[in-house]
């Protein structure tokens, strides 16, 4: 569904990515795995639009999408959740929603604010706060809750465990996990290795600036050589 | 009311007076500099431009209400030429080319002004509805001057609506705060600027037509007040409509106030305020960005 062939990418003079291919199957969560600074976010912004790529290709349902500005390509269907979560701290929490709300790309409009809201129970308590007076879990929610409201053909996730505690990463694996269950398409970038395995169909390690390994979760849980080797687990 | 009271309550409302226009002019400034990271020099030659338009067509109709309407129009026009063709291109070149592409500007709109409207200082009517003074405790007062500070109070209301209220202010706040997540939401930041950059160029030239009566006009009286309101978005906060609203009241008050009690030292209190504002609180009064 979201095939990204050849990628290179990287700023400047730096070359971070060159000849990473992956694709994200329809109703599958691919898991893209790498050490720090592999350049997991850098892939991601680039499939954004937000970081210009010097070769190769992205499509959404065979569309082409590269080179296309960063709201066009949220507007065709993707919906990124940013490492650093992103939430605009001048908007109230429901202004976040809203503003995401806006843009409802063709086709059946699922989730609404209501369900965000019962999907989340904790943002409906916290409509009226701004945004910088959240916690980190609850920025989280928000930022994911944002992307559902865009009804996105498919979620793009960035660390979403990042800084967050273990209880709280608990609550959001089961919300990713019921999303899942919902046959929406993901792909989620994660050091949390229990984490990315335990809710991904196919995992990617990116390592060197290209696909080191792919394959299937189960197969990297017990090979601890390829975990050390890429991983550092 | 003994005179010396009605005195300052008279400087009391120039000061008000003089702020409204710092704020017309200011806020336009404040919000491109905020939301486009661009510093547009040029700004004050389009509040002369507007004072310009304004007195043609003041001149052409012989009503005040023509120039008061057409010279924000007429500078929005000149505003969005100068962002198709300039500006757009400039978004990504820095500051300093920024800066200096503008100066430049200034150069080009003062020889404009004086090839098509001469050297020679102009002058505007007030009109019929607000000329001459008004009377309250015992003081008069020109009417066309509370006009002025009520059309100030009246913009910053609406602008304030607009900002907090309407989908498009949420879109503006989003863009000032994380110009590329807005865009991950779908929004065109790019079109989002475009029309913030062409309603600061109105409102500068609203400015300009609203000084004129009080002002003369000239060619030099664009570059004149660039300083001050260029002052005023320091102190403010970059971005920010309360910050722009408060920086104007402070050098207004300061200037008017200052000329009356201090003459000699008048013209150094505003930037021992600036700087003051530098030292304490270097992202200003009321950074929209916390
Ligand atoms: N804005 C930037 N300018 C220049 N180099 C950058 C920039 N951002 C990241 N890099 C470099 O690019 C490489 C990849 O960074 P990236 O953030 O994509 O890694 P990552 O896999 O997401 O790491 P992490 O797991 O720590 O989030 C790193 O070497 C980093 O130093
Ligand atoms: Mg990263």
């Amino acid at each position: 569904m979201l095939e990204v062939r050849d990628l290179h990418t990287g700023y400047g003079e730096t070359r971070v990515i060159h000849g990473l291919d992956f694709n994200v199957e329809q109703g599958r969560v691919l898991g893209i795995l790498g050490r720090n600074g592999a350049g997991k976010t850098t892939t991601l912004k680039s499939v954004m639009g937000l970081i210009g790529i010097t070769k190769g290709s992205v499509k959404l349902d065979g569309q082409e999408i590269t080179g296309q500005a960063p709201y066009h390509i949220a507007r065709s269907g993707i919906a990124f959740v940013p490492e650093t979560r992103d939430i605009f701290a001048s908007l109230t929490v429901l202004e976040n929603l809203e503003l995401a709300a806006r843009v409802t790309p063709v086709g059946a409009r699922d989730w609404t604010l209501e369900r965000v809201l019962d999907f989340f129970p904790r943002l409906g308590e916290r409509l009226q706060n701004g945004g910088n007076q959240l916690s980190g879990g609850e920025q989280q929610m928000l930022a994911i809750g944002r992307a559902l409201l865009m009804n996105p053909r498919v979620l793009v996730l960035d660390e979403p465990t990042e800084g967050l505690a273990p209880i709280i990463i608990k609550q959001i694996h089961d919300k990713l996990m019921d999303l899942k269950r919902d046959g929406l398409t993901m792909l989620l970038v994660e050091q949390n290795f229990g984490f990315a395995t335990s809710l991904a169909d196919d995992i990617c390690i990116i390592g060197r600036g290209t696909a080191a390994w792919k394959g299937d979760p189960a197969e990297l849980r017990k090979d601890h050589d390829l975990q050390s080797q890429w991983l550092g687990v | 009311m003994t005179d010396t009271m009605a005195f300052w309550i008279v400087q009391g409302l120039h000061g008000l007076q003089f702020s409204m226009l710092l704020f017309l002019l200011s806020v336009g400034l404040t919000v491109i500099f905020g939301l486009l990271h661009f510093v547009n020099l040029a700004h004050g030659a389009l509040y002369a431009l507007g004072a310009f338009v304004s007195f043609s067509a003041v001149k052409l109709t012989g009503s005040y209400w023509a120039g008061f309407l057409l010279a924000p129009v007429a500078v929005a026009i000149a505003g969005m030429l100068l962002y198709l063709g300039l500006i757009k291109r400039m978004r990504n070149a820095g500051p300093m080319n920024q800066v200096l592409i503008t100066f430049g500007l200034i150069f080009v709109f003062l020889d404009i002004f004086r090839i098509f409207w001469g050297d020679i200082a102009l002058g505007v009517e007030e009109p019929a509805l607000f000329s001459g003074p008004i009377e309250f405790w015992g003081i008069k007062y020109s009417a066309y001057r509370l006009f002025v500070i009520g059309l100030g109070i009246f913009v910053l209301g609406v602008l304030h609506l607009i900002l907090s209220r309407t989908q498009i202010g949420a879109m503006i706040r989003a863009g000032v705060d994380n110009e590329h997540m807005a865009a991950c939401l779908g929004i065109n930041v790019e079109k989002v600027f475009f029309i913030v950059f062409c309603v600061g160029c109105a409102l500068a030239g609203l400015a300009g037509a609203v000084a004129a009566p009080i002002l003369s006009v000239y060619p030099g009286m664009g570059t004149e007040i660039l300083i001050p309101a260029l002052i005023v978005v320091v102190i403010g906060g970059l971005g920010s409509l309360k910050g722009a609203m408060a920086g104007s009241l402070l050098v207004g008050f300061i200037q008017t106030f200052g000329a009356v009690i201090a003459p000699q030292i008048a013209s150094v209190l505003v930037y021992v305020l600036l700087a003051g504002v530098l030292i304490f609180r270097p992202a200003g009064l009321f950074p929209a960005r916390s």
